[in-house]
């Protein structure tokens, strides 16, 4: 056989040379959906390579079942470590293709097999860009293993090399880099800092162009999401205002996976403390949150939902930029959506927006949050319910007396009145507090008695004497205490025990001024 | 700040995964042990008038009063209502809205106690705006009645708050500086009365003077109408001006009986009337609508005194097809044996400045193993919280204190103060009547140590 023969035979077996080009496609559009699929059931930060978006279809290869299965761990290891740049090549492609199959890579193998310090070295091969390649994917797909995994990238001092690969020239290799610094990120708030002094950041943003393609932003907004990722500690300060003007960017992009990984950047960083939403809505990003918020795309919905529901977690001035940027017209539409998370989420939210000054309350009623609210403490999923309830007690706290009125004639005492019988005694108190607060607001208006007739008429007076039997003592004495102080029956304010013979022993104070009506 | 940040980490990876649902499930009730242990308060109940009441005052809701249907003011309305806020309107355990709680405390009997019947325009009332009147939700208004059991019971507490009002605005309006004390013992008698009859009052011992109860009525009221003939009220000097004197604008005034008020007229006299001709009326004024006070048959037409009955079975009568009459509830009272002294009272303890109901119960005094006294009072319902339990010492400050109380100062138990609980509280006794009282206090003293 002639060399050209042999050569052309590796080649037809090697790369997909004379193959149909559209069936390849559709094979590896195929695999590619029933691998990611797969990713999604496991519940780690980082992403296994099988397909990468950069390639050129002709190079792009699909996992074809025979070629995968007679790779041998030994010849792998003969090849990586010889000096001939081909058999690197072929051995470092082979354990690439190994680390991408489906099931159960064999990621510890390859690692004790030792082959990592080779693989750090390929990456450092400008002139050996398949070989680079080839070795990023290696290492994207070891590192996205446990942590022991990535552990082992690390520490075969992959970091510096993968970082330098950002700039190259190739895109679908830097595009490898990207992948495979996000795996490392999304370990834990120890390396994503590493990485953040080893300046991933700049070395990253530096490849956002506006030639970049959709599928490269793609993967860079979710790295860049894995650097805004975990607490304790949040990532350092001036990373995060590094990386915010990008984001932003990317914020306003149309594509749905780059605004779904930007949204849970941006959630990732408000969930802190009031400093850090401070930096992240000085941004001005609140009205696009809120816009994305309204997005019927479940993905992109539940990001910026919580996003929105950390800033209001915040300062007043915080909420008061979401109110400014409409979140009071979306939240009615949250609390009716279908899936119960997202009503949960927007309840929690309005309870937060509850818990602020009188004028935000305003706000809410203005906009017409009353009745949603009264709608999910009647029918909303419990923990829905249970936010719902802190809306309710919240609004009661920090509400003018016209405003509590306006809440219970929503229909809202009603409401928390049908659900004094839970399990859960916090939910309990809560309510009990809600309603001593608007007891508060009718003695500002001389009004007690209305209100507790009217919460005899609503059924809360059985109600309340039964939580007199709660398991709970707290509850059993909150329940009392309420029945002594508004619903008391024969109860001697001053006993004037040298009586008077007339039946007026036990005068009201206040009677003498109740005489119109 | 209230303010609360998220309770679960929502990730790109897990936002999508099904949430465990929670239940919202109902509570766990505590062990018996600790509910004995517990002051279990019972609520005033302001609304009698039932379930249908809910839906329509929360609609039609305005401020935290009801939707109060047009009431019908009237410059004697405000005195009324004032009264209403006056008088010592103590609800008892009535029938709130129809969830069907048991009504297991009946009113305290005390003569100080007098409740203003609050009748919804769910019952069909004779002269719907007094109903309203009545309704008004205003805030001192009109307590709640004692359990309106029965149709009956509503027309004859309709008839007397109805000649309350009429008498009282005829005659402020003749002489604003009138002394109304004496309407209002009157009242109080009245209402005792009814109750008795058709309430669900707790079992009073006869009146006084009173003649058997199946004595028919107008002998009786003509024998205690006593001396001052016409004019029934010690209030003589300012009304005696018109004995003949009509009850006036009392127009929706049901026709019918009419109960003069005399110093003696005590209610076991009246017996009880047949619900089906009339509902009786109740005059405060000097007249009525005779000239002379029941003297004869006369107003027997009116005065039904059908099968006259003891005061012990109101729910025995008044079987007609309107009236409802909701089962006496079943009190099992702990039985308390060998004690060698019990009596019915209500229990307060001082806090801060001002006693505060602990429970209406029975007290029993026991002798111990040891020789010594020990009082027990224990609530009147099936449960039979222990509402004090202590040792009589024979240092026990024990005094007679007002018309029927007897206090004691002692260390609480179970405690009034969770956080004090060793500190001594005086502790009233109240008990039904003044000779009660005294016998008390002397039991007391005579058996502690």
């Amino acid at each position: 056989m002639s060399t050209r023969d042999v050569v052309k035979k590796r080649v037809s077996r090697f790369k997909n040379k004379g193959k149909d080009l559209a069936k390849l496609r559709e094979k590896r559009v195929s695999e590619c959906v029933e691998l990611r699929k797969a990713q999604k059931n496991e519940s780690f930060l980082k992403r296994r390579n099988i397909i990468l978006s950069s390639l050129p279809d002709e190079e792009a290869f699909s996992p074809e079942q025979n070629d995968t299965l007679s790779f041998r761990i030994e010849d792998i290891i003969r090849d990586v470590n010889s000096n001939d740049r081909e058999a690197q090549t072929r051995g470092c492609q082979a354990a690439r293709k190994l680390l991408s199959k489906g099931n159960d890579p064999p990621l510890k193998e390859i690692v004790d097999a030792g082959l990592l310090s080779q693989f750090v070295s390929f990456l450092s091969m400008d002139d050996e860009p398949t070989l680079q390649f080839e070795a990023a994917w290696a290492l994207t797909n070891i590192a996205s293993g446990n942590s022991w995994h990535t552990h082992q990238v690390v520490q075969h001092g992959a970091v510096p090399a993968l970082i330098n690969l950002l700039a190259s020239p190739m895109l679908h290799i830097s595009e490898q880099a990207v992948w495979a610094l996000g795996n490392i990120a999304g370990d834990g708030p120890g390396y994503r800092d590493i990485l953040i002094e080893c300046k991933v950041i700049p070395a990253l943003l530096a490849c956002i162009s506006p030639d970049t393609p959709v599928g490269y932003l793609r993967n860079l907004t979710w790295t860049l999401s894995n650097l805004c990722r975990n607490k304790m500690p949040c990532p350092p300060l001036s990373a995060v205002q590094q990386m915010l003007p990008s984001l932003i960017q990317l914020l306003h992009l149309s594509d749905k996976n780059i605004l779904s990984d930007a949204c849970w950047a941006i959630s990732y960083l408000s969930d802190g403390s009031n400093d850090r939403i401070d930096v992240v809505v000085k941004t001005g990003i609140v009205p696009r949150l809120v816009e994305l918020m309204n997005r019927k795309e479940l993905f992109i919905l539940t990001p910026a939902l919580r996003a929105i529901g950390n800033i209001v977690s915040g300062s007043d001035l915080h909420t008061q930029m979401t109110i400014d940027a409409g979140v009071l017209n979306v939240l009615p539409k949250l609390l009716r959506h279908p899936k119960p998370t997202v009503q949960k989420e927007a309840a929690w939210a309005l309870s937060n927006i509850a818990a602020g000054p009188c004028k935000q309350i305003q706000q809410l009623i203005t906009c017409g949050l009353l009745p949603p609210l009264v709608e999910v403490l009647r029918n909303g999923d419990f923990k829905t319910q249970k936010e719902a309830v802190w809306a309710v007690t919240n609004f009661t706290s920090g509400g003018t007396v016209e405003q509590v009125v306006s809440l219970v004639q929503s229909g809202a005492l009603e409401a928390i009145i049908n659900l004094l019988q839970v399990k859960d005694a916090k939910v309990i108190l809560i309510i009990l507090e809600a309603i001593n607060n608007m007891f508060i607001a009718a003695e500002k208006l001389g009004e007690t008695e209305k209100l507790s007739l009217l919460i005899e008429e609503l059924g809360g007076l059985e109600r309340i004497e039964m939580l007199q039997n709660h398991e709970n003592g707290i509850v059993y004495q909150a329940a009392h205490d309420l029945i002594e102080k508004y619903f008391n029956d024969g109860d001697v304010e001053e006993v004037q025990v040298d009586s008077t013979q007339t039946g007026f022993e036990f005068k009201a104070p206040d009677v003498q001024k109740k005489f119109e009506f | 700040m209230a303010k609360r940040i998220a309770d679960k980490e929502l990730t790109d990876r897990n936002w999508d995964q099904e949430e465990e649902g929670e239940e919202a499930g109902t509570f766990s009730v505590a062990s018996e042990d600790v509910l004995k242990n517990r002051a279990i308060k019972k609520a005033k109940r302001r609304n009698t008038g039932g379930e249908s009441e809910g839906g329509g005052a929360f609609k039609g809701f305005k401020g935290f009063s009801m939707a109060a249907p047009s009431t019908t003011p009237s410059s004697s309305l405000t005195a009324f209502s004032g009264f209403g806020g006056t008088g010592s309107f103590k609800g008892f355990g009535g029938l709130s809205n129809g969830t069907g709680s048991t009504p297991s405390f009946s009113g305290f009997p005390s003569a100080a106690k007098a409740g203003v019947a609050f009748n919804g325009p769910s019952s069909a009332q004779p002269g719907a705006d007094i109903a309203a009147q009545q309704t008004n939700g205003s805030a001192p208004g009109p307590s709640p009645a004692p359990c309106s059991r029965s149709r009956e019971y509503s027309r004859q507490l309709t008839a007397l708050n109805q000649s309350v009002r009429d008498w009282i605005s005829k005659h402020v309006n003749d002489n604003p500086l009138c002394d109304l004390n004496p309407i209002f013992r009157d009242y109080e008698r009245h209402l005792a009365s009814i109750e008795r009859q058709y309430g669900a009052g707790v079992e009073e011992t006869q009146q006084g003077d009173a003649s058997t109860p199946s004595l028919p009525a107008p002998s009786l009221l003509s024998s205690s109408s006593s001396s001052s003939s016409v004019a029934l009220f010690s209030f003589s000097k300012t009304s005696t001006e018109d004995p003949g004197q009509k009850r006036s604008g009392s127009a929706p005034l049901p026709a019918g009986v009419s109960f003069n008020f005399g110093q003696k007229v005590d209610a076991p006299a009246l017996g009880s009337l047949t619900s089906k001709p009339s509902v009786p009326s109740f005059s405060f004024s000097s007249s009525s609508n005779q000239s002379s006070p029941f003297g004869s048959a006369g107003p027997s037409a009116a005065l039904s005194f059908g099968g006259t009955k003891t005061s012990d079975a109101p729910a025995a009568d008044d079987k007609d097809e309107e009236s409802e009459e909701p089962p006496k509830p079943e009190v099992k009272e702990v039985k308390e044996d060998d004690a060698f002294y019990s009596k019915k009272c209500k229990l307060f303890y001082k806090k801060e400045s001002e006693f505060k109901e602990k429970g209406v119960g029975t007290l029993h005094l026991k002798r111990t193993a040891e020789g010594k006294t020990q009082m027990i009072v224990r609530a009147d319902t099936n449960l039979g919280n222990i509402l004090l339990n202590i040792l009589v010492p024979s240092t026990l400050p024990c005094s007679r204190v007002g018309k029927n109380n007897v206090m004691v100062v002692c260390v609480p138990n179970p405690p009034v103060d969770d956080k004090n609980p060793s500190v001594a509280v005086p502790l009233l006794i109240r008990v039904k009547t003044a000779e009660d009282a005294d016998e008390l206090h002397k039991t007391l003293e005579e058996k502690k140590g």
